[in-house]
């Protein structure tokens, strides 16, 4: 019976074809938009590492100025990073299960051969725990451990795309590499790691690429680093040298922790007060305690990482999609009202009212699958769109299973709930009234 | 076969109402071929309505083939339709996208017949009418003739145990309409009940009895023929009582 | 004219008419806010900026290795820039206007750390910086040469003693009173005095609220990266930045030279959000548009079908064709009308909730006409093309019986 039903439905379509193409195109067209907005919005939510979010946590200490707040919008808040020489006494605390400190650098990489030219390559100058925190996957070697770090050895962990550009893919652990002088001893090949949205440093942009290779934070000094990223300061200081920067008031290195369970944030929060109230006997941290720590979720909250652009576009192609469905009803209605005599005859001929029922929405079903399939190549299409007016990465938005299903589904119950009530009008004509009418 | 008693069928709109039928009663023979003659207005079209079980009615009562079909659910009347009721329209209403076999499928497939049983019964009902070799025509390449006589072959493939007919051959010439009479004789020799609704005195003469509707009423019956030439009923569907069968 | 059977034929349909007058609702809803939101995107994005934009090249370049003097590097890529013909000026500097990387700073009109400063984007350049951007100054004097110097990171130099500000700025440090010649003091409370005040121009943040405060300071920046400010003749620019990128790359190998870009690639760059929405929105409202208006035509063309025998008895009975078209038009506007009163609350409702929940800025209410009338255009164009052709339906088809 299912198969008859979608038999006629067929030929129910191509008998009014151009009301069958405007509901096809109805939600074609509703789908196409929403779920593109959709999509991104939820590659811009999405939780970068689900099996620990709630474990890792970003760390604010308020050093910030007397006389005013960080953020005169949100005068609550500490600032978004640390000074460098309080990320580094936290370090050699060593208070949570791991931590991190970490700023964005960049530096040039020496020709291998002569015939090369120099480039530049962005580095994420970081802590050994980095790589054990994150999840970060290796496909040679390793990180680099505390003994290293704390002897401020140069060694570099490379991306697997500069991998490829320097030792063309090869195992390159072992192979020595001059960047501005100083030769690193390659440590390990990481595999594609670009978490979604980049959750570690939300504060240089959430949706980038930039891991080209990781250094340790002990080299900072010695090479004396700068920071690519941004840099807050508040008090006017004289600095004249590398050490004096890095003993400023200035903050600019990212911090974070993994607890062993969420349930030790208060813990931890005190004993960031401890240190802050230590050090305000030597004159610094002059404003009221105000350190927090903030899981992945709150972090990404406090960045508004999902930008208002972006849930404008969800909400207002909703209500696209809310047009595109009064359309479809609006067809739907007339054109089952069309077939008032068919259905008439149909009924006198001992179709129940359910076969009438379930032969119109079978009809909307198919009409809904078409769309929902034009609808999916039209997110494919706009989702390049996207990407490209938005600079993005390529292949950074994402279209996988769940936002194909979830669109064929939204094309099938939305145009089934569209269907519904043209539907139960029709299964409701009388079988008598229209047979005699001409 | 039909049994109306005291039949009361009332059209109500916001101001006026209209009284179809007024305690009509009719009683049709298993094996009849009966004639319902009225002008318009009369009730004739209200009375194939409740006849077919396409309407309800406010009072009375109505047995068919031996079951007061009265107070059926919607389902049950479909089936009843489906089951022991052929149509035949003046205006043919065949479905003009679907060719012969399928507009003779359509009963069929609510009926859940197995798929070779379709098939062989449409195939039947076509050769009965005359047109097995247009099988896949569409409707409109037909005359209305044809047309008529597919909605025939429609009417029949169900091997229904009531044939009712309204103005058949209304829409069609003087040729035409006769071979569709004769096919409705045919139809009758073979067995099935029918009854016909017409204004037009040539066709009700042809039936064995005529019953005249005036104002809702049934103003006096007449027999053109005698009793005896009554043929013996065939019982198509065995005589079991249909929910039975379903 | 006699409205009667048009609106018993509405009745008749009832659900249909309010379905087509609730999506012309949302359309306009939608439309409405949206092309609210376009306008003030692209009024954004088509701000004067004060900049030469379209004939400024920026280049980065950075040096590595002991060897290495950046002092040294800079002097000799501003005059090998300089030679090139076609070059107008050029100018190091900390940062460039309208990239989105800059340097923020607050000032003061007193020296007291305790009230708050105005913010400000800061720059560095030299006295060929303002030839540099083509940014124009309304009144007072550019640097001298002798103000300008090298300055490299570990110099923390004192503060200058003249510095440009623009008009903006000079309005929030100073209201209605003449800035120039006034003092002014950094976070340090060391004092500089406005030697000269630029009409407009843009820093780097196009999405900050105080995009027109800029100060800048003498000297020649000479840190790790050098970002390097190049006006060329008007026309010339593509044709330039390959010769610049060649004539830089040769002179020395000790450096990189990142990259050679117009300025209006960076600018677009900063804008790609603004842009980005004004598109997106652009096409959604001509779907929308395009959909409601094909939903119309449709659903009128259907309808002509189904009166066709209607239509032709109204002709037979003595309608012309003109009342015919008459009739559905009028049709349609009514139900358009009705759609466009529910539509005027959906749009406030779409609107108040974009402002409280987004901070978009309040919807300028001179839309809501403008958007009804569009939509009686719309539909009413929309209509014509299926009521033209009920207009020809013959008046015989009244006596035809099929």
């Amino acid at each position: 019976m299912f198969k008859y039903d979608v038999k006629l439905a067929f030929k129910s379509m191509r008998r009014n074809p151009i009301m069958t193409a405007l509901m096809v195109a109805a939600i074609a067209v509703g789908i196409g938009v929403s779920m593109t907005t959709l999509t991104v919005y939820y590659m811009m939510s999405s939780n970068p590492i689900p099996e620990k979010s709630d474990e890792l946590f970003a760390v604010t200490l308020d050093s910030w100025s007397p006389l005013r707040p960080f953020d005169d919008d949100n005068p609550e808040r500490a600032p978004h990073q640390l000074t460098y020489h309080d990320a580094e006494r936290l370090l050699s605390f060593a208070e949570a299960k791991r931590q991190v400190a970490m700023f964005e650098s960049s530096l040039i990489i020496e020709p291998v051969k002569a015939e090369d030219l120099p480039f530049e390559a962005f580095a994420r100058v970081t802590s050994t725990d980095f790589f054990a925190m994150f999840d970060v996957p290796f496909i040679h070697g390793s990180g680099w451990d505390k003994t290293t770090d704390a002897a401020a050895e140069p060694v570099v962990v490379l991306g697997k795309q500069l991998n490829e550009k320097l030792f063309g893919g090869e195992n390159s652990v072992g192979n020595w590499l001059t960047m501005e002088g100083t030769r690193f001893r390659v440590a390990g090949v990481i595999d594609s790691w670009e978490p979604t949205p980049r959750f570690y440093d939300p504060i240089n942009g959430a949706f980038q690429e930039i891991n080209e290779m990781f250094i340790p934070l002990s080299l900072t000094r010695v090479l004396e680093l700068s920071s690519v990223g941004s840099d807050w300061g508040w008090k006017s200081e004289e600095i004249t040298s590398f050490e004096q920067w890095l003993n400023s008031e200035a903050v600019w290195i990212q911090y974070f922790i993994e607890l062993e369970t969420a349930g030790g944030r208060g813990e931890y929060v005190a004993h960031l007060n401890a240190y802050v109230n230590e050090q305000k006997k030597l004159g610094r941290f002059e404003r009221p305690l105000n350190n927090n720590i903030y899981n992945v979720e709150e972090w990404m909250d406090y960045h508004e990482v999902v930008a208002n652009d972006a849930k404008v576009l969800v909400g207002l192609s909703f209500l696209f999609l809310v047009v595109c469905l009064l359309s479809t009803i609006a067809l739907t209605l007339t054109k089952f009202i069309g077939k008032k005599a068919e259905t008439s005859l149909r009924r006198a001929l001992g179709a129940s009212r359910q076969t009438i029922f379930k032969q119109q929405i079978v009809e909307v079903a198919v009409i809904g699958f078409s769309g929902g399939l034009i609808g999916l190549a039209l997110v494919t299409l706009g989702l390049q769109g996207i990407e490209y007016l938005y600079d993005s990465p390529e292949g950074m938005v994402r279209f996988d299973w769940v936002m194909v299903l979830t669109a064929l589904g939204i094309a099938i119950v939305s145009s089934m709930i569209a269907g519904l009530y043209p539907a139960w009008r029709v299964c409701n004509i009388p079988p008598a009234t229209q047979l005699k009418t001409q | 076969m039909l049994q109306m008693t005291q039949i009361q069928k009332i059209y109500r709109t916001e101001l006026i109402e209209t009284h179809a039928l007024r305690e009509l009663s009719v009683t049709v023979q298993e094996g009849e071929f009966v004639a319902l003659t009225g002008s318009s207005g009369s009730g004739k079209t209200t009375f194939l309505n409740i006849a077919g079980l396409l309407e309800s009615f406010e009072q009375g009562t109505y047995l068919l083939d031996g079951e007061d079909v009265s107070h059926l659910s919607d389902n049950e009347r479909s089936a009843y339709r489906n089951h022991k009721i052929g149509f035949i329209f003046q205006s043919f209403n065949l479905i003009p996208d679907l060719n012969l076999f399928e507009n003779i499928d359509v009963p069929l497939r609510y009926r859940r017949f197995p798929r070779a049983d379709r098939k062989q019964r449409i195939e039947h009902a076509l050769e009965t009418v005359g047109l097995a070799s247009r099988m896949k025509h569409l409707p409109a390449q037909l005359s209305g003739g044809q047309q008529q006589r597919v909605a025939i072959a429609r009417a029949i493939a169900g091997e229904p145990r009531l044939m009712l007919a309204d103005e058949p051959t209304g829409n069609l010439d003087t040729t035409m309409a006769q071979q569709v009479l004769e096919l409705l004789e045919e139809i009758h020799a073979a067995g099935t009940t029918i009854v016909i609704v017409t204004h037009d005195q040539g066709l009700a003469s042809r039936a064995q009895r005529n019953i005249q509707l005036v104002d809702g009423k049934v103003l006096e019956e007449e027999s053109p023929h005698t009793q005896e030439e009554i043929p013996q009923a065939v019982m198509l569907n065995g005589g079991e009582p249909l929910a039975a069968q379903l | 004219m006699n409205p009667g059977p048009m609106v018993s034929a509405l009745l008749r349909n009832k659900t249909g008419a309010i379905l087509v007058a609730l999506q012309v609702a949302v359309t306009l809803a939608i439309v409405i806010n949206s092309l609210y939101i376009i306008v003030l995107r692209v009024e954004k994005m088509n701000r004067e900026t004060g900049i030469d934009v379209a004939n400024v090249i920026i280049t980065y370049v950075r040096g590595f290795g002991d060897d290495f003097d950046v002092v040294d590097s800079i002097t000799n890529d501003i005059n090998l820039i300089k030679s090139i013909p076609g070059v107008v000026a050029a100018t190091v500097s900390n940062h460039v206007p309208l990239s989105g990387s800059g340097s923020g700073t607050g000032l003061r009109t007193v020296a007291d750390l305790s009230i708050d400063s105005i913010s400000t984007a800061r720059y560095r350049w030299s006295e060929e910086g303002l030839d540099s951007l083509g940014v124009k100054l309304s009144r007072g004097r550019n640097f001298l040469p002798e103000e300008v110097n090298f300055i490299r990171p570990e110099d923390d130099p004192p503060a200058p003693a003249s510095i440009l500000i623009t008009q903006d700025l000079a309005d929030a440090l100073f209201g209605e009173e003449d800035a120039l010649g006034k003092t002014v003091y950094w976070g340090s409370l060391e004092p500089s005095t406005i030697v000269g005040i630029i009409g407009r121009m843009h820093g780097s943040w196009v999405n900050w609220d105080k995009l027109g405060n800029v100060v800048i300071q003498p000297g020649k920046p000479a840190y790790t990266t050098n970002k390097l400010i190049i006006r060329v003749e008007p026309g010339m620019r593509d044709e330039l930045i390959p010769v610049i990128e060649e004539t830089l790359g040769e002179s020395n190998r000790a450096r990189v030279v990142k990259s050679v870009r117009p300025l209006e690639e960076l600018a677009a760059r900063s804008y790609r959000r603004d842009r980005g929405m004004a598109i997106i929105l652009s096409i959604v409202i001509s779907l929308l548009i395009g959909l409601t208006a094909l939903v119309i035509v449709g659903l009128t063309a259907f309808h002509v079908t189904q009166r066709t025998k209607q239509i032709g008895t109204r002709r037979a009975l003595g309608a012309r064709r003109i009342d015919i078209i008459r009739q559905f038009m009028l049709e349609n506007w009514l139900i358009t009308t009705m759609g466009a009163f529910i539509g005027v609350v959906l749009t406030v409702a779409v609107a108040y909730w974009l402002e409280t929940s987004f901070e978009l800025e309040r919807l300028d209410w001179s839309y809501l006409p403008i958007g009804i009338v569009v939509l009686w255009v719309l539909s009413s164009v929309a209509v014509f093309a299926p009521a033209r052709r009920a207009a020809a339906v013959s008046p015989a088809v009244a006596t035809r019986s099929v």
